[in-house]
């Protein structure tokens, strides 16, 4: 803290004496906050300690050690959850802070060993049979509960990632039974259905207040789906590309209304790089199929030079309206 | 001698001093309010997303513009394109400055690439117009060039390029020397270093410095780095063996190895000494990350354990630390606290851990026939949406 700075503000009588006091205190008390340090070896440590049980069950799958490991796991499992329930305040509909900075770390650890627990059991004794997805379905459900029940984002983004997985890896094994081209539309589709899964799911979140807070990691998975499948289609499907601008240019309406009402200006940038990519790829490829040759390339790279002008005003222009009614 | 307005500057270094001390709750609303009346800027600053789409579309716009002129001059010779190169150097220069000064641009991203391209564009045109410059000369031009962007517009990633390129001068003047440089290399650097950290910490606060103070601060670091990096087994021992041809066998070691290891073990110790003595952030957060240096140097040359049991056994090692440090300072002992410090930034934080969370922690099995499945961390795949945040 600049103390000279403050005193003249003093001075100009910008500032109370009591709040020139307090800014003198503040910087002559040198308490020195260790907090993201702790925090971030504690995540390393997490993420060393998961990592390695890991490797060492799928090392050791053969020998009689990796009972003994898988038994340290299960313990160390159970007393991160019997920890994270002993601490949790109540649960609520509501954004329920946690108990101390340590809490969210240990159920981390919670969930990232059942995970491995489970994984475990299905590879060694196939406890969940053999239908496909339902190895990663029940750690989705597990991720998704502690998610609501322990109130927490990270484990939340887990669960959200595990969905993802599992719609693509019911779909995928199709893969070999049909011609590969038709497989891959499969998933573009898939990624469509589940972008717009999330996206309701978020909208449900916010007007049913059932943990409103969660609703923009939703959004924010969602949206990144939806934009990548249409991009995937536009670029995939090789004679009804043009088809695909319908359901992005939806999109990209669906989030600037999105964007303008909750003036987020992450929203307003993706839109806009996601909407400039296709109508560009659209344009360069339409351009490409007229038989002029140089003209062509002329033609496209003029639309580049004027377009990305244009799209530069257009995020001013988006900048000061945002700003305003970020204001209001 | 820098190019956005100094009143503009100093007064939004005064709002970030108040919007800091409100955050604290040091001031009242209306104080604040009133310091940001009573201190207007106009500069043009949008915010930090529209920064990064305006900064993509400009380099568009000019990567576009100058392949155009490519095109309608069809030069194939590099002497033209180089000509050509120059005139968009200067162009962009020229656009720069009329931008800043005319229109108030202030970290709005079309002046961050147009600095970055310019310099781009600088160094190509000497590289098109000579056709060999010795890698001595390149740094020299991409020094000076670096220098005079740092002083003229203030910007960090000019100001680490500076730093960076003139260790690199000072690299390559110094070979040339011969056999009596090779040895003296490590420890010209590492003097280099500790002079320029030294320099960094006792002027970054200077008053006369203010509007580069993010600069000294990161060239601060960098010099902590390079001082490790300097001393470390790992960098000198492989550096020289591939520059100077020393043709060491696997395991063997060069004359005076010893001396490097103790530097490789001793210097992040002494940045955590004298980080935790002196309540310094840069040399704590600087000597943590070194920590890791220090493993991944022993581990390289020393087959201590298999992958998995350092994996698991640090792993429990870091959680006790972090552990026993918290229930260490639970009563703030010598002034330090583990209480989360009231951070602005902590709600954009808290989505950004959680998006880091589910990036590193994917650990589902990828139902393949051949690969049945994956405990291991640290494997991302999933929806490829993390990347975009």
């Amino acid at each position: 803290m600049n103390i000279p700075l403050f005193e003249q503000f003093h001075k100009e009588g910008l500032i109370s004496a009591s709040s020139l006091q307090k800014v003198k205190q503040r910087a002559n008390s040198g308490i020195f906050s260790v907090h993201w340090e702790l925090k971030t070896i504690l995540y390393l440590g997490i993420l060393l300690l998961t990592g390695g049980l890991g490797i060492l069950i799928y090392k050791n799958i053969d020998s009689i050690g990796h009972q003994i490991i898988l038994t340290a796991i299960g313990m160390l499992c159970a007393v991160c959850f019997f920890y994270c329930e002993r601490k949790k305040l109540p649960f609520a509909t509501t954004k329920v802070p946690a108990p101390n900075s340590f809490f969210d770390y240990i159920l981390l650890l919670g969930c990232l060993t059942l995970i491995t627990f489970i994984t475990y059991l299905q590879v060694q004794y196939t406890t969940f049979g053999n239908a496909y997805g339902l190895a990663t379905f029940i750690p989705m459900v597990i991720l998704f509960f502690c998610a609501y029940y322990f109130d927490h984002l990270g484990v939340l983004s887990m669960a959200i990632v595990n969905l993802a997985a599992w719609m693509g890896i019911a779909i995928t094994p199709l893969n070999i039974l049909k011609a590969n081209n038709f497989a891959d539309a499969e998933i573009i589709f898939s990624g469509l259905l589940l972008g717009m899964a999330l996206n309701a799911i978020a909208w449900v979140s916010k007007n049913r207040n059932i943990k409103a807070h969660f609703c923009f990691t939703y959004t924010n998975f969602g949206m990144n789906i939806l934009f990548i499948a249409c991009l995937a289609g536009l670029f995939y499907f090789e004679h009804h590309y043009l088809l695909w601008l319908v359901p992005l240019a939806c999109i990209v309406y669906l989030f600037y209304k999105k964007s303008l009402a909750t003036a987020s200006f992450y929203f307003m940038l993706m839109l806009t790089l996601y909407g400039y990519v296709g109508i560009s790829y659209v344009i360069v490829r339409l351009t490409m199929d007229t038989s002029l040759n140089m003209g062509a390339v002329y033609f496209v790279i003029m639309y580049f030079i004027l377009s990305a002008v244009g799209m530069i005003a257009f995020l001013s222009r988006m900048n000061k309206k945002l700003k305003q009614h970020d204001s209001i | 001698m820098i190019a956005y307005n100094h009143q503009s500057l100093d007064h939004l270094l005064f709002k970030k001093e108040a919007k800091f001390a409100l955050h604290h709750k040091l001031i009242s609303k209306e104080e604040a309010d009133a310091i940001e009346k009573a201190y207007p800027d106009n500069f043009y600053m949008p915010n930090l997303f529209i920064r990064v789409g305006l900064f993509l579309l400009t380099a568009v716009i000019i990567l576009m513009c100058f392949g155009l002129l490519c095109l309608i001059t069809m030069t194939g010779s590099d002497k033209n394109l180089g000509i050509l190169a120059f005139i968009f150097t200067m162009f962009i220069y020229g656009a720069l400055e009329y931008l800043i000064y005319e229109k108030q641009h202030y970290a709005s991203g079309i002046d961050d690439a147009l600095l970055w391209l310019c310099l781009g564009f600088a160094v190509a045109t000497a590289n098109l117009l000579f056709s060999f410059i010795p890698l001595l000369g390149q740094s020299l031009l991409i020094f000076i060039l670096a220098f005079y962007f740092l002083l003229r517009f203030g910007n960090v990633i000019m100001g680490a390029l500076a730093y960076v390129s003139f260790l690199a001068i000072v690299f390559y003047g110094w070979i040339a020397l011969g056999d009596m440089a090779i040895t003296t290399m490590p420890f010209l650097l590492m003097a280099i270093s500790i002079a320029v950290y030294w320099y960094m910490s006792k002027y970054r606060n200077h008053n006369r410095l203010r509007h580069y103070k993010s600069c000294c601060t990161f060239i601060e670091i960098l010099a902590l780095v390079t001082l490790y990096a300097a001393g470390n087994y790992f960098v000198v021992r492989e550096v020289s063996n591939s520059m100077f041809h020393l043709n060491l066998k696997e395991g063997g070691s060069f004359p005076g190895g010893w001396f490097f290891w103790i530097t490789t073990v001793l210097i992040p110790a002494v940045y955590l000494f004298k980080g935790i003595q002196k309540k310094d952030v840069i040399l704590l957060r600087t000597g943590l990350v070194l920590v890791a240096g220090i493993v991944y140097t022993i581990r390289y040359y020393y087959h201590v354990a298999p992958l998995e049991i350092t994996f698991t056994i640090s792993g429990i090692i870091m959680i006790l630390i972090a552990y026993i440090i918290t229930k260490y300072l639970t009563p703030v002992k010598y002034g330090y606290t583990h209480a989360e410090p009231n951070d602005p930034e902590s709600a954009g934080l808290l989505q950004l851990e959680s998006l880091v969370v589910a990036q590193t922690f994917h650990q589902t099995p990828a139902n393949e026939p051949e690969k049945r499945f994956d405990f291991g961390g640290g494997s991302g795949g999933g929806a490829g949406a993390t990347d975009n945040f």
